[in-house]
């Protein structure tokens, strides 16, 4: 039981530091983004239809964002599931003498 | 006692084994080469469209080619659902990534020099998040 203590404490904040890094990063870019394009509609750089599709390329980015964010997550499960499995496996061998 | 031990043994390496399929599939170099050459190529190609869009079909056409590649490539592959929606989004000319942009440049044919630039940026996240996944997934000497 100490094992999969130890594991889960070692294990669950990177993967929590996964998703919420993810989160902040998007929040961050999204909102310098919409303030220079702001900038930019204002002073007539870019018409009001580039500024949709702007809008809607960041949102699609997003998505991505959160896809990679799901995907490091299992990546960082397996990892977690594999270190369980040597942990248990070794204090078996070990239990049963071998 | 030895054939229990014996059989424990076996049990115990046959549980680790199953529970080691792993639920995301491995990193892949070709994928990750396939990823970051065609963030490249993909940016270097928008940097031409202030020009006529016919002026460079024959690249838009080989540059569609090698993103379907790629696309087909992670699609192929087992567990790799996550990777193979994002190519998805990427060249979908529905969505505003590197599909969305070729779409837009052949029906306007040519687009302005700040609205490629802010779409570059855009579209090089894009290519990040692909490149990120793939460069944190599991790698087999790990």
């Amino acid at each position: 039981m100490s094992i999969l203590t130890d594991q889960i404490r070692e294990n669950l904040p990177s993967m929590r530091e996964v998703i919420l890094d993810s989160a902040r990063d998007a929040l961050r870019k999204s909102s310098q983004d919409l303030a220079r394009w702001n900038a930019m509609l204002a002073a007539g750089t870019i018409s009001s239809q580039e500024y949709e599709w702007l809008v809607d390329s960041r949102i699609s980015v997003i998505e991505m964002e959160a896809l990679k964010a799901a995907g490091l997550a299992l990546a960082r499960i397996d990892e977690f599931r594999a270190a369980i499995v040597r942990s248990i496996t070794s204090a078996a061998l070990r239990a049963v003498g071998v | 006692m030895k054939v229990l031990y014996k059989t424990i043994l076996a049990i115990l390496f046959g549980c680790a084994v199953a529970s080691c399929a792993p639920s995301i599939a491995p990193f892949s170099q070709q994928a990750y080469r396939y990823a970051t050459e065609l963030k490249v190529e993909s940016l270097s190609l928008m940097d031409r469209a202030e020009n006529p869009f016919l002026d460079h079909l024959k690249h838009v056409e080989k540059l569609k080619i090698d993103l379907e590649k790629a696309y087909e490539f992670a699609k192929g592959r087992p567990r790799n659902e996550h990777s193979t929606k994002q190519w998805e989004i990427l060249l979908d000319p529905d969505r505003n990534l590197i599909g969305g942009f070729l779409f837009r440049w052949e029906s306007e044919r040519q687009l302005s020099y700040p609205f490629i630039q802010q779409s570059q940026l855009l579209i090089a996240d894009a290519f990040d998040t692909v490149i990120g996944l793939e460069s944190g997934k599991i790698r087999f000497s790990d």
